[in-house]
């Protein structure tokens, strides 16, 4: 290369060298004033949000312990966060406290304003539309609400059962049940929580009818919440499913929640299945609702292959109530298999610690 | 400090972190006279605990950051001049091991969220009329 050429080379790399500097530092200097813009602007509209809370707040205060009948003024640009603000009480209060705050959202048209929210693209504001609709037992949204169930956003299709089942929980069920057991993204948890909300006056005969026609997959997802319901309910379901059922979780989840005594054959039945974990429910079921004459059962149980029956039907022996800590000692002394007699001392030693 | 009443020249402690209902909280005592000490999270409490006066009751709730309700429970159950002080439990946590645990190390009462505004008060009341005699 010629000394020219090499001297022009150098010129147009260092040119570049330059160029590419000023830009990354251009870059440098936009994100940092994007930085603090964003920051800046956070600041002062948590400012305004809590100067205006500042005003809002006793105004409510006094309005929902019944000393006042003046309205908070709520301008467009605060109305998410009187919307969080009001929904936040709603969700800590109950009795004539909340029925007055829930006169001032209808007073202020927190319905309406829910209503518009609810259309908009913005998850985090169709979030609190639902909340809205739902703390106010506004059901003029329920076919939104409704679409809302089967929403890809498991918190806002959550959102929208729990805001059903506020409005009117017994016709929430029709539709939450299908989802309950479509939707793995929703908590059991959670679902719980709603349910017990709802009471089990709306919850049993639907939730019991629905476990009985449904499939196996599903009735397992249902039977989760058979706790919940009433106790006729829950036995009819439990009793007809331990009849019929041939899934071996479905049995096992039914033994599982089986508290009356009526059902006791059918466990029998069941401490002899091939299933192991069958085995393990019914020699827990045993020791719950098991008669005199399951003692002799439950001890057979005590040499069963798998370890957690054996430990099952050693806890069932030490809870029986008519069964004393000396017969059970007596039970462990006289037996002749050695994984018994400590897998027994293991049920005495917990029962001792409880 | 201390009104055979229950209502006046009482002061209570809120242990609260739901913006919201401790602005609620301290309204509601304010309005019937009581002194309110609010503390918004556990170190707070715990600080207050450590540097304060004792106050005349405590409104406690459980699920507070850093320190939680039932740690700050015995805090006030092992700190000179707390021992005596009720402790009054708030929160939303309704199940029964969480209600028999805290009765059990020493609260007074355990109120779950939602709660009534009257019923809490009165309950309140009641506790410092007790306290107080």
């Amino acid at each position: 290369m010629e000394t020219a050429e090499l001297a022009a080379f150098s010129a147009s790399m260092f040119h570049f060298a330059m160029w590419a500097m000023i830009i990354i530092i251009a870059l440098t200097i936009i994100v940092f004033l994007q930085i603090i813009g964003i920051h800046a602007f956070r600041i002062i509209k948590k400012h305004y949000s809590d100067r205006f809370l500042d005003v809002c707040r006793p105004v409510v205060m006094e309005y929902i312990v019944g000393k006042s009948n003046e309205l908070p003024r709520v301008r467009r640009v605060h109305l998410y966060e009187f919307l969080l603000f009001w929904n936040n009480l709603n969700d800590s209060l109950r009795g004539d406290a909340r029925d007055r705050l829930i006169s001032l959202g209808y007073a202020l048209k927190l319905n309406k304003v829910a209503a518009r929210m609810l259309k908009k693209s913005n998850i985090r504001r169709r979030f609190m539309a639902v909340a809205t609709l739902g703390h106010m037992r506004d059901d003029s949204s329920w076919n939104d609400l409704k679409t809302g169930l089967t929403d890809k956003n498991s918190y806002l299709s959550f959102a929208s059962a729990r805001a059903m089942v506020l409005i009117d929980a017994p016709r929430a069920m029709k539709h939450l049940i299908p989802s309950m057991t479509s939707r793995s993204d929703w908590a059991s948890f959670n679902m719980s929580g709603i349910l017990k909300a709802a009471g089990p006056e709306a919850i049993s005969a639907p939730l019991a009818d629905a476990a009985l026609s449904a499939d196996a997959e599903d009735s397992l997802s249902l039977l989760k919440y058979i706790d919940l319901i009433d106790y006729s309910s829950a036995k009819r379901v439990i009793i007809e499913l331990l009849k019929s059922a041939v899934v071996e979780e479905v049995i096992s989840a039914c033994l599982k929640s089986l508290r009356d005594p009526e059902a006791l054959h059918l466990v029998r039945r069941y401490a002899m299945h091939d299933c192991w974990f069958i085995r393990v429910q019914a020699a827990a079921a045993l020791g719950r609702i098991g008669t005199e004459d399951d003692k002799y059962r439950l001890i057979e149980m005590l040499s069963d292959k798998e370890w957690w029956v054996r430990y099952r039907a050693a806890k069932a022996l030490d809870k029986m109530p008519f069964i004393s800590l000396e017969e059970v000692r007596s039970i462990q002394a006289d037996h002749p298999d050695r994984f018994s007699r400590d897998v027994l001392e293991q049920a005495i030693a917990e029962g001792a610690l409880t | 400090m201390a009104d055979e009443t229950g209502t006046t020249e009482n002061t209570i402690m809120i242990v609260e972190d739901n913006e919201d209902v401790a602005y609620l909280l301290k309204f509601m005592l304010e309005r019937e006279g009581f002194n309110v000490l609010a503390a918004e999270d556990g170190r707070q409490a715990t600080a207050l605990i450590v540097g304060e006066e004792p106050p005349d009751l405590v409104l406690l709730d459980i699920m507070i950051p850093f320190v939680n309700g039932f740690q700050l429970l015995e805090k006030i159950k092992n700190t000179s001049g707390w021992q005596d002080v009720p402790v009054v439990m708030l929160s939303s946590k309704s199940q029964e091991g969480d209600v028999v645990r805290a009765l059990e190390n020493g609260a007074e009462d355990y109120i779950i969220k939602p709660f009534q505004a009257d019923e809490l008060l009165a309950r309140l009341k009641s506790i410092l009329k007790k306290a107080n005699k």
